[in-house]
């Protein structure tokens, strides 16, 4: 084959169609990252984030469009279906949320809005990349397309040591995740002598199951992407990193960079190596049990809303995971309408989060929405249904998304894995009431205006002294806008059945 | 119909939120809350007394089989009227004062009733579990915005008591009806039908059974679970704490009589002994505690506790006038329990604010209509002689008289225990010393308005309990049928009560069930 | 003779890596990274790949060695001993877990079941892995990575001139105005405090006074 290949070189056929999502992204970021050279304060403030916004509505338009086909573009590197379709709606939604909150912040302006929008954009490329892959050279490369504008997104807000520490810290541990990955990927090649899924998913088949060199491979490709997906061990970056980069990434990377890693997760768990799910499984299952402990003790104690929501991605991540670990196609549903209700949720927090940031001086203390409820109800209500939902009460999407993984659960025979997610949520009240306790049930700490006088710089927080006081209407909109979402799919969750359906229909063949 | 009952309160709260007018808020829900009670009425008025009434069955989420399905039958019926009654009159009663940010206050209130009615008719167990863990939240942020000075704690407690319990519920709900399916070979749902007509293993029964009966009894709450009680009494506005206290713990016992015990028969007959002696434990620590406490809601919530250890006791002792009993008890219980809570509140007005009864005393002097009702609440509290309490209670023992002696005459005691603390109560409030703080004084028109559809209630149903026993008799009898037969009562409680009519309807399934439960074990 | 030249060049290899974290002073560690890259580039020929061989000495040993120099000799010599390391404990947690890393990577490559392993390697097609098969394959089955490797890059690029490119510095909390950034600008002076030879050095009759902004 080799040989013939090198006799009549073709360029491979390329289907502009289906790569379509694709191109408007990385058009999209070249475009941005030209208009932001403009001289005119007006093009690089407003219509850099307003290019951003419409070259993430084209992706999602033509996402769209190209739904119904399943394409393996480019020699079968990237496949587009309906897997890769949702995630790419996903972290399209994620980063119209992204945009938006970072619209009028802190860190786009002191790392020039093109850039960073032009990152932002390469990395949701990477995103979808990552997803689309469908040999072991694409999902390494866009693991790091994913990966490297990502460090320096958390290191944008310059003047602050702790995002240049959170950016620091991400591109250290990130690194030694992608080293392990990559490391992994070397020993499944060894071992099945391919770099294809399906030829690696071959060759498995074909015997060489339980094979040392491949699981050890396996191992380390497992941890590699639990360091992006941050689950427990491995996720002791998240917390610092979330609390120490600018808010508006710190949302991006909560939603964006979840939904990738376990759509990635998905593919090669379910794709690549289904016949080794005998292997794999029980680690996986210790792995998402661990989390959900880790994640949900570690969120009790803290005092930054942001490592707050920090601990909750691992705990949340936990959850996830347990949906992938069961290998069932119910479970790959559960774990798709997961991802889906967790952008909702944690959109609808973090806006109202960066809103407070904004108009108060206490950057993410719990003092920053204490007394919220009576000060401004179109911030506490979102804020308050996301954390209900992320706890898991009924009428929010939360509720939805826990029951059906606890269905797959109980479907699959892994009870105990389904009171652990219980159990987990129990302990995670005590530290979602505690944030809708300050919202509803404590008063605003003194009047805000005396202390915008002279603004202390808080570690961890934001001050952005002359931003206090405004109106910040997107940042309402968005979190109006996704708290909605979070209650009116929780009352009527179909559409996301049968999303997730149709995601986890691609992966139902092999499963 | 059923779904505008529902929706209605919510509906018109919700409006009334959006209307930048203070007063709204409240007058809407209001409005909403009377219209509920109007559907209420009309729908006992409509009721035949056999079989499910007004079936609302729509496909919630396709994927998972839930269905959004809602009947009235003979044992939710008064459940519903009780809720929407208790409900208006509170908001109403809540009406008569300012609260702070006002229409929040309405719309959470309006939420919590739409909440309690949607668990009430809820014929689909998830749809059941997602109303039951619903209702938390509104009552939550009641307690803790509005509520007394240490409601920070009272509400962590009261969440986290509650939501464990609602938590377990919903993976015990989930794993029922999963292994349901699997047992039956038959599509994955909730609907309640379904589920009891493929029992389960006793094996998987009894430990889904255990976590359904741990999240019933917290919310009643019973004995070693009570935990929340006192202090979210202590600080919930009072408004809220009548219907709380009226209302949200029959959604307990109504849980296991609707769901618990006719579809985990085998587990309830497995777990009966252990439940009586918890229900047991509950009325004899409830009335201990209520007659040495001092503060007067603790009283009226000590009191609650035993009053729901007498429903529990009612509901398992498996034969048909416990239950019968049980049912009949709820209604009265709650409509005893909110008025008392709003006297409280007219008491602790007088006495400079303090719900403490060594601050009251003697206001009986200067207001005899307040005096006369608050008699009137007392005397169906100890279930006196010619109130609908009485007849509860006397069935419910009755009931377990036949199965379950011992357990009967020590529950007794608990009769004998109620008339103490309720007279003690009265006598401390109402004659006694003169308080220091006391600025005794006749109660205002609109809280007589407010109290005197209660009192209506409680005077009708102790002349005319009927009215509900016929109603709910063949649903109530239907729910412990399976029981009956496991602990093989039937052939002595047919002789010994002759069959009723909802009895007979019942044969032929009976049948059926007895030849599936012998194939079962 | 080629086992000869494989086990110098091996030895080249770890005891290069060893030297890069046992030395102390940082231009040794450099120089150390130099050898384990040149002897691993000699592994790569041994296992005729050519291609990587050079790519590894070229770009490696090369381009961004020479860059890790620039980079020492410009703040290097200082000892930079004296931080508060991990205690004794994480120490050992991490030697632990190094340990057993070491241990499962050695029975994974001497425990496989895979016939080739131990054997004279995989039979390939001659021509497999020189430049030339690179090349089609980056063109043809690899033509996707390879653009998106392409666009990595320039994303990288984008993300290392915004991060060199800071303004206003730790420790002015104070925030800037919004950077003017302009073709023409970049042509003609450089902005402040960009830590420039220019800046640095001083040539004070050409600099303006700088004015706000």
């Amino acid at each position: 084959m080799i040989a013939a290949a090198l006799i009549h070189p073709h360029g491979p056929y390329i289907d502009w169609a289906a790569l379509s999502p694709l191109v408007a992204l990385v058009g999209g970021s070249v475009v941005v990252l030209m208009v932001g050279l403009l001289r005119s304060r007006f093009a690089r403030t407003q219509v850099v984030p307003f290019l951003t916004l419409v070259s993430l509505g084209v992706t999602i338009g033509f996402v769209i469009w190209q739904w119904h086909r399943h394409v393996a573009a480019i020699s079968g590197a990237l496949a587009f279906d309906q897997l890769t379709g949702t995630i790419t709606l996903l972290v399209a939604a994620g980063g119209i949320a992204a945009t938006l909150l970072s619209w009028r912040g802190q860190a786009p302006r002191e790392s020039a809005h093109g850039d960073f929008y032009s990152m932002m954009l390469g990395s949701i490329t990477g995103m979808v990349v990552l997803v689309a892959a469908q040999n072991l050279v694409t999902l390494f490369v866009g693991l790091e397309l994913l990966s490297i504008p990502l460090y320096v997104l958390c290191a944008t807000e310059m003047h602050r040591a702790a995002s240049l520490e959170a950016g620091l810290k991400y591109l250290i541990v990130g690194s030694v995740g992608s080293a392990t990955l990559v490391y992994g990927l070397a020993l499944i090649y060894g071992a099945t002598g391919s770099t294809d899924f399906s030829g690696i998913a071959g060759s498995i088949s074909q015997g060489h199951s339980s094979d040392v060199l491949l699981l050890t491979g396996i191992a380390l490709l497992t941890v590699g992407l639990a360091f992006k997906a941050s689950i427990a061990p491995f996720h002791q970056w998240t917390p610092d990193v979330y609390e120490g980069a600018p808010t508006p990434v710190t949302a991006f990377m909560a939603v964006a960079t979840k939904a990738a890693a376990f759509g990635v997760l998905l593919r090669v768990f379910d794709v690549m190596l289904p016949a080794e799910h005998l292997n794999w499984r029980p680690a996986l299952l210790v792995l998402a049990a661990i989390s959900i402990v880790v994640g949900n003790v570690g969120a009790l104690g803290q005092s930054s809303l942001k490592r707050l929501l920090g601990y909750s991605s691992v705990a949340q991540a936990g959850y996830i995971l347990a949906g992938v670990a069961v290998a069932t196609t119910l479970g790959a549903r559960a774990t798709i309408l997961y991802l889906v209700v967790y952008l909702l949720m944690n959109i609808a927090a973090f806006g109202a989060i960066v809103a407070r940031e904004r108009m108060t001086p206490y950057g993410d203390d719990f003092d920053a929405v204490a007394g919220l409820g009576a000060e401004d109800p179109w911030l506490a209500w979102p804020l308050t249904i996301a954390m209900l939902a992320l706890a898991g009460v009924p009428a929010t999407a939360g509720f939805i998304g826990k029951f059906f993984l606890i269905d797959a659960l109980v479907g699959a025979g892994y009870t105990w894995l389904a009171i652990l997610i219980v159990v987990g949520s129990m302990i995670s009240l005590g530290y979602y009431l505690r944030v809708i306790n300050a919202v509803w049930m404590r008063s605003a700490p003194g009047p805000s205006a005396s202390a915008a006088a002279g603004v202390p710089v808080i570690a961890g927080g934001s001050p952005e002294a002359d931003a206090l006081g405004q109106t910040h209407i997107e940042l309402r909109f968005a979190a109006v806008v996704f708290g909605g979402a979070t209650v009116f799919f929780g009352i009527v969750p179909q559409p996301l059945f049968d999303l997730a359906q149709h995601a986890a229909n691609t992966l139902s063949g092999a499963l | 119909m059923l779904s505008i009952l529902i929706w209605l309160p919510v509906a018109a709260a919700l409006v009334g939120a959006l209307i930048p007018l203070q007063r709204a808020g409240g007058l809407l829900a209001l409005g909403g809350a009377l219209g509920a009670l109007g559907i209420a009425i009309a729908l006992i008025a409509g009721y035949s007394g056999h079989g499910y009434a007004h079936v609302t069955d729509v496909v919630w989420i396709r994927s998972l089989g839930i269905h959004y399905a809602l009947a009235v039958d003979g044992l939710n019926l008064f459940l519903v009227a009780l809720t929407t009654f208790s409900f208006a009159l509170a908001i109403a009663a809540a009406n008569i004062r300012d609260w702070p940010r006002p229409r929040v206050f309405y719309l959470l209130f309006a939420l919590a009733e739409s909440a309690v009615l949607g668990a009430f008719l809820a014929q689909d167990l998830a749809l059941f579990v997602a109303f039951f863990d619903l209702m938390l939240i509104p009552f939550y942020l009641l307690l803790g915005v509005w509520g007394g000075p240490g409601r920070v704690a009272a509400t962590l407690k009261l969440v986290i008591y509650t939501f464990v319990g609602s938590l377990l519920m919903l993976a015990a709900a989930i794993a029922l009806a999963v292994l349901t399916s699997e047992h039956s070979g038959q599509p994955l749902s909730f609907a309640l039908t379904t589920l009891a007509a493929n029992p389960l293993h006793k094996g998987s029964q009894e430990w889904i059974f255990l976590l359904f009966a741990a999240a019933f009894l917290v919310k009643m709450p019973a004995f070693p679970l009570h935990g929340w009680m006192p202090d979210a009494y202590r600080e919930m506005p009072l408004e809220v704490l009548a219907v709380f206290s009226g209302v949200l713990s029959k959604v307990g016992a109504y849980g296991f009589l609707a769901i618990a015990l006719p579809i985990m028969p085998l587990a309830a007959v497995h777990f009966q002994t252990l439940i009586l002696v918890l229900a047991l434990c509950s009325i004899i620590y409830g009335s201990a505690m209520a007659f040495t406490q001092t503060n007067a809601r603790l009283i009226a919530g000590y009191s609650s506790v035993a009053q729901l250890g007498f429903i529990t006791l009612g509901i398992f002792a498996f034969a048909p006038q416990g239950a019968q009993g049980a049912v009949l008890q709820m209604v009265n219980h709650g409509l005893v329990v909110a008025p008392l809570f709003l006297i409280i509140g007219v008491l602790a007005a007088r006495a400079g604010g303090s719900d403490d009864i060594r601050d009251m005393g003697g206001i009986a002097f200067r207001a005899p209509v307040l005096a006369t009702f608050f008699l009137i609440v007392a005397f169906a509290t100890l279930a006196m002689p010619g109130s609908g309490n009485f007849v509860g209670e006397f069935l419910i023992l009755l009931g377990l008289f036949k199965t379950k002696m011992v357990f009967s005459i020590i529950a007794f005691g608990g009769v004998v225990m109620a008339s103490v603390y309720a007279l003690r109560l009265f006598i401390r409030a109402m004659h006694n010393r003169v308080g220091p703080k006391v600025a005794s004084g006749e109660m205002s028109l609109r809280n007589a308005l407010v109290l005197a559809p209660f009192i209506g209630a409680i005077l009708l149903f102790a002349i005319y309990p009927q009215l509900q026993l016929h109603r709910s008799e063949s649903t109530v009898t239907g729910s412990i049928v399976r029981e009956q037969i496991d602990t093989g009562q039937n052939v002595r409680v047919a002789e010994l009560t002759g069959l009723p009519a909802g009895w007979i309807a019942y044969g032929p399934n009976a049948e059926t069930t007895i030849a599936t439960g012998g194939a079962n074990k | 003779m080629t086992y000869l030249i494989f086990f110098i060049a091996a030895i080249g290899t770890l005891a290069g890596a060893i030297g890069v974290i046992a030395l102390k002073d940082p231009f040794y560690c450099v120089l150390a990274l130099v050898v384990h890259l040149i002897s691993l580039a000699v592994l790569f020929m041994l296992l005729r790949a050519e291609f990587v061989a050079a790519a590894q000495v070229v770009v490696y040993a090369g381009a961004v060695m020479v860059l890790y120099i620039f980079v020492v000799s410009y703040i290097g010599g200082q000892n930079l001993s004296g931080s508060a390391g991990p205690g004794r404990a994480g120490t050992l947690a991490a030697f632990a877990c190094a340990g057993a890393l070491v241990a499962e990577l050695f029975i994974a490559v001497l425990g496989t079941g895979l016939k080739a392993v131990g054997t004279g390697g995989a039979h390939v097609a001659a021509g497999f892995g020189n430049p030339e098969s690179i090349g089609t394959l980056f063109l043809t089955k690899f033509l996707a990575p390879f653009e998106i490797a392409s666009y990595l890059l320039l994303l990288a690029a984008v993300g290392a001139v915004t991060l060199a490119r800071r303004r206003g510095g730790l420790d002015d909390g104070i925030e800037q105005r919004a950077p003017r950034i302009s073709v023409a600008e970049f042509m003609s002076a450089r902005p402040y405090y960009t830590g420039t030879q220019h800046e640095t050095l001083g040539r004070p009759e050409s600099l303006p006074e700088p004015t706000q902004r």
